[in-house]
């Protein structure tokens, strides 16, 4: 892990362990919504996926390019879009880092759980976020958007096995 | 009497055939080398054979028709003529049994022939329909040119017959020699975001002389591994050379009555340290701002700069380290006030002069400048020879307590 002081401004800004924890708290939120649609099972986000969802999420021209809803396959996103699907793999190599620091910060404050494999979001702190977006600035507010939004779209696209391997990730 | 004509010397269609096999050769090993580690060879026992720990895995014929109403019939001379290869090598064993035999073919299969019930998967394969439309072609056809592959055929017994089929899988319908190209930019996609076409033409380059010199000096095939590392290689080599530069950021001037916003950040400070004018401070503003907000939206958009700028600055930190050496070392220990702030500002100087661009294809100044600025900013770096105490002075003094 690179020490605060040696990180480029950017890193510190954007990709502060606050904010990246905030964007997989809502990745975690969509996951449970989507995942009791069918059967009323609330389904932790599998701590892979919280990889992927921050590099789709994060990356403004892929977030850019994300479905409108979440009916529209991944398989066929991943057709129509083969760059953003290098750019996606790319993505999560550069945001490991950031992602885990993410994921301590997270339990740290109680925002996100870990049961085994899976991380779930708590909601002692939804107020807290809450206002927290109301003060930040448009891109802030949509990425977060999106982030429960992709985070439902990733319990729609099925076993982390067959979501990686669509996104050409290697586990 | 006709004369015979020099179009009947006309290589085309068996130089087309070779470039074929040699590009498919090179879309298959880009795809297996995916799944499985292999050495590739042409031309060996087959037009192009994958083998693994020395022994066939796969092999492949392709067959490349000028003529675009060309069909894979029962009878076509392509397909007897890939039989017979392959019960060739079957009999006197350099291709086992059970390795996989792919007949790649531009033409068309027709519904109901032999060809299609050997199709590669889906509800129309059918190994014994094949073995019997084949026996059926064998033992009427007449076609003199095939006699002999027709009567291998025959010799076998239907087991055999069908053991062998059993392992060969048509792929006909194929794109042809020039559309192929566009299978390997899609296998290249996760290679080159930016240079599709280009990454192709490196690689196709490498490829071809690779095979030639695999063909004049064989040496066992082609390893996986060498594929991958020249991919690898190919990818290093074409990273795009300039980066998107925001036109509104370019134009950005501050106003000068904007200068007092800054008054209390350091980057501002570092150039009031060495006495630089209203018009300086401003300059420096400007390029900071533009640089901020660019490499912010370099970072935000496309994450995959983040290591970059951190490598970046460790460059400008380098350069600058360099200039302040020179400069301290001129100056001694004992310099007055005013022969400080004069090195400080031949190094501000410096920066402001400064163009090491992030990469050779960003022309703007004050992406460099700016981040000089950035980094100053930070405290990592300044102008005035004793920078950081003097900034420390300011901004990390104790409050002052009222002293009554």
């Amino acid at each position: 892990m690179t020490a605060w002081q040696e990180r480029t401004i950017e890193q510190r800004n954007l990709l502060n362990p606050a904010f990246c924890a905030v964007a997989v708290w809502h990745l975690a939120r969509g996951y449970r919504t989507e995942s009791m649609a069918p059967a009323n099972e609330p389904a932790g986000l599998p701590l892979e996926l919280a990889f992927v969802g921050a590099s789709l999420v994060l990356r403004g021209h892929t977030r850019d390019q994300l479905p409108s809803s979440v009916s529209t396959s991944l398989a066929t996103w991943v057709h129509d879009h083969p760059l953003e699907r290098s750019a996606v793999a790319k993505g999560v190599i550069v945001l490991r880092e950031p992602v885990r620091e993410a994921l301590l910060f997270g339990a740290q404050y109680g925002m996100l759980s870990l049961d085994g494999r899976r991380l779930d979001a708590t909601d002692e702190h939804s107020k807290k976020i809450k206002s927290y977006l109301r003060t930040s600035s448009a891109e802030v507010r949509e990425c977060m958007r999106r982030a429960e939004f992709v985070g439902r779209w990733l319990c729609k696209a099925g076993a982390p096995p067959t979501v990686l391997a669509l996104l050409g990730v290697q586990a | 009497m006709t004369l015979p004509s020099v179009s009947t010397f006309g290589a085309a269609a068996s130089m087309v055939g070779y470039l074929y096999q040699v590009r498919i050769a090179l879309l298959w090993a880009i795809r297996r080398s995916r799944v499985s580690d292999f050495t590739v060879s042409i031309e060996t026992l087959d037009d192009v054979s994958f083998e693994v720990g020395g022994e066939p895995a796969a092999v492949l014929q392709t067959k490349h028709s000028l003529n675009t109403s060309a069909t894979l019939t029962d009878l076509c001379p392509e397909l007897w003529k890939t039989l017979r290869i392959w019960m060739v090598g079957l009999a006197s064993g350099e291709v086992p049994p059970e390795t996989a035999r792919f007949l790649i073919a531009t033409a068309e299969a027709p519904q109901g022939s032999a060809c299609s019930a050997l199709g590669i998967d889906g509800p129309d394969r059918d190994t014994v329909e094949a073995v019997n439309r084949l026996k059926h072609a064998a033992t009427t056809s007449t076609n003199s040119e095939l006699k002999s592959a027709f009567d291998s055929y025959l010799a076998l017994d239907d087991s055999e017959r069908e053991q062998l089929l059993s392992r060969i899988y048509v792929i006909s319908a194929q794109p042809d020699a020039a559309a192929i190209l566009n299978q390997l930019q899609a296998e290249l996609y996760h290679v080159s975001m930016h240079h599709q076409d280009l990454s192709v033409q490196m690689l196709e380059g490498w490829w071809f002389k690779r095979v030639l010199n695999e063909l004049v000096h064989p040496d066992g095939g082609i390893p996986r591994a060498e594929i991958d590392a020249q991919i690898s290689e190919i990818q290093e080599s074409i990273k795009p050379d300039s980066l998107p530069i925001d036109e509104e950021l370019d134009a950005l001037m501050v106003a000068l009555d904007q200068l007092p916003e800054f008054a209390n950040r350091p980057f501002y400070r570092q150039v009031v340290l060495v006495g630089g004018s209203q018009l300086r401070i401003r300059n420096a503003i400007t390029s900071y701002l533009q640089a901020f907000r660019q490499r912010s939206a370099w970072t935000r958009n496309d994450l995959l700069f983040d290591a970059d700028l951190q490598k970046y600055d460790q460059r400008l930190h380098a350069e600058w380290e360099l200039q302040y050496a020179q400069v301290c070392d001129e100056l001694g220990s004992q310099a007055t006030e005013e022969a400080m702030a004069r090195a400080g500002r031949a190094i501000l100087k410096w920066a402001e002069d400064a163009h090491l661009p992030i990469r050779s294809g960003v022309n703007v100044p004050w992406v460099c400048r700016g981040s000089l600025h950035m980094l100053a900013e930070d405290r990592r770096l300044g102008w005035h020879p004793d920078f950081e105490a003097r900034l420390k002075a300011i901004f990390d003094a104790p409050p002052q307590e009222n002293v009554a």
